[in-house]
Parts: C-alpha cells; sequence; structure tokens
C-alpha cells in the first residue's frame, strides 16, 4: 500500500515537472517569435499607383524617394513602413 | 494545528508579504534590467552621432524633471505649461548641441531625445517601484505591498512596451501615432508649397477641386509631434480667420474590445497634448467660428508608442479618402485647414 503511494506520488510530480517544462518551452517559441518581426516597406509610384512591396531596411521613412516606377517612368515613394503580422489577443478566462 | 498557529499569530500575514514583496522585487529587476538596456542603447546611439561625454549626459537627463504650474490659481495656467515644456525641451537640445561634434541632421537629434526621454521614463518606473517597496518593508506595511504586487502586471506591461518603443525610435520607423502625420504626408503628396509656420511644425498647401486645404504636421522624419496648435494659429491669423473648417486627425486610445484601426469622426481637437496645445486650437477656432472637426484612428495604448500595425497604415488610407470627401463638402473658394497630429517618427512630408 505504502510503495503504490509513492508511486502516487511521483507519478504526480513527474506530471508537474512536465507540465512546468512545456509552459517553460511554451514562453521560450513565443518570446523567439516575438523577436523574429517582420518590417514592410511598401513603394508606390503617386503617378500611376503601381506599387510594390520589399523588406524593411535601416533608412528607409516614408517619402523616400526610391527609383523609377517600371510603368510609367515616374519617380516612386515610400508610401508606408508597417510591422507584419497583427498583435496576438491576450487569452481571457471567459469569451466575451 | 499549524493553520491555528498562523492564524493566531499572524505568520500567514507575514508569509504572504514575503512572498508578495519577492514577487514584487524580481519584477521590478526585470524593470531594471530594461532600463539600464535602454541607457546603454541610448549611450551607444549618441557615441555613433558623436557626442562626448554621452554616459554622462543620459545619467543627467535620466533625472531631469518639470514641475508642474500653480493649478490653484487657473489663469494663463496653459502659458505657463507650454512654457516649463518649451524650457525642458530647449534645455535637452542645447545639452545635445553642447556636446555634438560636427554637423548632425536635426531628425537624428530628435531621435536621441524621444530615446532618453524612454530612459528617463523607464528609470522613474523603477525608482517609484523601489521607493514604495523599501518605504512598506520599512514600515511593515503589507497593504502598500498588497496593492504594489497587484499593479506590477501592469506596471511591467507599460515598461516592456516602453523597451520595445526604444527600437523602433532608434531605427526610426513609423509608430501607432505616426498615423496622423501619415495622412498629412499622404493628403500632402501633390502640395504647391510648403512652409514652416512654426518650429518642428510644416505646412502645405493643396488645391481640391477649387478648394484650398492646408495641411499640417510636424516636420519628419524625425521623431517630433511638433507645435501643430501655434502653427493653426499662425496659418489662421494670417488669414484673418477666413477659414471655413478645421480638422484634426489623430490616434486615440480604443476602448478593450474595439478594434485596431477603426475610424470615428467628431467634434472638437483631436490631439493628446496636455494642454498648450490643445486650446490654442480651440481658441482660435472659437474667435473666428470655424468649425472644429476630429476624425480618430483608434489602437492600444501599446500599438501607438511601438511599430505601426498593417491595420493602422491601411485605415490612413481610408482617412486621407474622408477627409478629401469632407473638403469637397464645402463650397468652392472654401479654405480647410487640417492637421495630422501624433509623433512624425520615419514619417516625411
Amino acid at each position: 500500500m505504502e510503495r503504490f503511494e509513492d508511486l502516487v506520488s511521483l507519478a504526480v510530480l513527474a506530471g508537474l515537472v512536465a507540465m512546468t517544462t512545456t509552459m517553460m518551452l511554451f514562453n521560450v517559441k513565443k518570446k523567439k517569435n516575438e523577436e523574429e518581426k517582420k518590417f514592410i516597406t511598401v513603394v508606390k509610384c503617386p503617378k500611376c499607383g503601381f506599387t510594390k512591396t520589399r523588406d524593411w531596411k535601416e533608412g528607409d521613412f516614408v517619402g523616400m524617394v526610391e527609383g523609377k516606377c517600371p510603368k510609367c517612368g515616374s519617380l516612386m515613394k515610400i508610401h508606408a513602413i508597417y510591422k507584419e503580422g497583427e498583435e496576438e489577443e491576450e487569452k481571457l478566462p471567459i469569451s466575451i | 494545528m499549524a493553520f491555528l498557529f498562523m492564524a493566531f499569530t499572524g505568520a500567514d500575514q507575514r508569509f504572504r508579504m514575503y512572498f508578495w514583496a519577492k514577487s514584487i522585487k524580481s519584477k521590478m529587476e526585470e524593470i531594471k534590467d530594461m532600463a539600464d538596456e535602454s541607457k546603454k542603447e541610448t549611450v551607444e546611439i549618441l557615441k555613433k552621432m558623436g557626442v562626448k561625454g554621452a554616459e554622462e549626459l543620459v545619467d543627467r537627463l535620466s533625472e531631469f524633471f518639470s514641475i508642474s504650474p500653480v493649478d490653484i490659481e487657473p489663469t494663463d495656467i496653459t502659458k505657463r505649461m507650454a512654457h516649463i515644456f518649451r524650457t525642458g525641451l530647449r534645455r535637452w537640445e542645447k545639452e545635445l548641441d553642447k556636446n555634438i561634434e560636427g554637423d548632425v541632421p536635426r531628425a537624428n537629434k530628435h531621435n536621441a531625445l524621444v530615446m532618453i526621454e524612454i530612459t528617463n521614463s523607464l528609470n522613474m518606473i523603477y525608482k517609484v517601484i523601489r521607493h514604495y517597496l523599501l518605504y512598506a518593508l520599512k514600515n511593515n506595511n503589507i497593504f502598500i505591498i498588497m496593492q504594489l504586487w497587484m499593479i506590477m502586471p501592469q506596471i511591467t506591461k507599460i515598461s516592456k512596451t516602453l523597451r520595445e518603443a526604444l527600437d523602433t525610435f532608434k531605427h526610426c520607423r513609423p509608430v501607432g501615432d505616426s498615423v496622423g502625420p501619415l495622412v498629412a504626408y499622404r493628403l500632402l503628396e501633390n502640395k504647391k508649397r510648403l512652409w514652416r509656420p512654426a518650429p518642428d511644425t510644416v505646412a502645405g498647401e493643396v488645391d481640391i477641386e477649387g478648394r484650398k486645404l492646408i495641411v499640417v504636421k510636424a516636420e519628419g522624419p524625425g521623431a517630433t509631434v511638433g507645435n501643430p496648435g501655434e502653427a493653426i494659429e499662425r496659418v489662421v491669423e494670417e488669414r484673418r480667420g477666413n477659414v471655413d473648417l478645421i480638422l484634426t486627425v489623430d490616434a486615440a486610445l480604443k476602448l478593450e474590445g474595439e478594434e485596431t484601426g477603426s475610424i470615428a469622426e467628431g467634434s472638437g481637437a483631436a490631439i493628446g497634448d496636455p494642454g498648450p496645445e490643445k486650446i490654442a486650437i480651440e481658441r482660435i477656432a472659437t474667435k473666428y467660428g470655424i468649425p472644429l472637426e476630429a476624425i480618430v484612428i483608434k489602437m492600444s495604448n501599446e500599438e501607438a508608442i511601438t511599430d505601426m500595425t498593417q491595420k493602422i497604415a491601411e485605415a490612413a488610407d481610408k482617412v486621407v479618402k474622408m477627409v478629401i470627401d469632407r473638403v469637397k463638402e464645402l463650397p468652392k473658394g472654401a479654405t480647410a485647414v487640417v492637421a495630422g497630429i501624433g509623433n512624425t517618427c520615419g514619417v516625411a512630408q
């Protein structure tokens, strides 16, 4: 009987350790995801409206002139810079 | 037995207080790390800009404070407030200029000043928490500890947002609050001329099917909010009040449950300054009886000071269309003033 109780205690303990480890790993994964943010630069031709997107690079700002439009030859400008993806909503104990 | 012992001796409360204090301390240390990291990065940026004694300068400015004007005598309180804020800002700019070697673009200086401001905020948050924790422990005050423990998750969240914002300003990318200047930039794409009606603020003239549109925004792409109140006041005074509409576009804090990037219209001046700029817009509109309208783009506090999201960037296009439609409602020959309020980090004109 005593051995059985020991086994149960051990199983509970192992369960707790497994749960904590899983939670920790989940948090690490989440933090890793947070670090891997991607920023997008939208370049647009103010004349014909031709738009292209590319990865953001240091020195970009909205209004910066960037090359000629492949369609109409006008100067293209940076139209927007944004963070890709949406903020994750926090999980609530009840849904509203 | 143990339960009775604890209940009668108050040991349970002692234990609870101990665990709460431990939890506060660990979160406080997290904030301290953020403040230190922030300081380190700011010093690095200043050194890259060629600032002499960068570490000493950040140390000194991270302790800088502003004293609110006397409010039991409200006469001219906004003027006094504006004077105090500008004194502080000028002092920071002078300190930076004094220690800079060579020519540095104004935009870079503005970004550095915002980074120092973030370092200052994180430092203050850490010091206030430390103060209350030490005070409560010295006086064995479980109620202060309990309250501090309860609000620590929010304070930590604010601190993390500030830490994240530092990276955004460091790389001069638009923040959520830049949506107002972004709308102004898009309206200014076909501008006829551009001038500077107030420090760090620009205005441009655009023709919309026979109506004159004057667009006001902070001067980018450096991180600054400019002086839109003063600029609107000058623009309207220059025209002796001959303006048919003043429209402000700004980011607004959403209520929990509201969607980021949703747009709302209203009346009044949409501007989140402590008072001086807002009252300047209200006064000039009231003086000449000019309709004062507002369009806001909703977002959370975190979204307002960190990298602009796609939803907010897309909302800017919708607002541009709304502004143009609203101006077209005015008769031909009318003049409207539109101000894109907010920090113009990463947005030129």
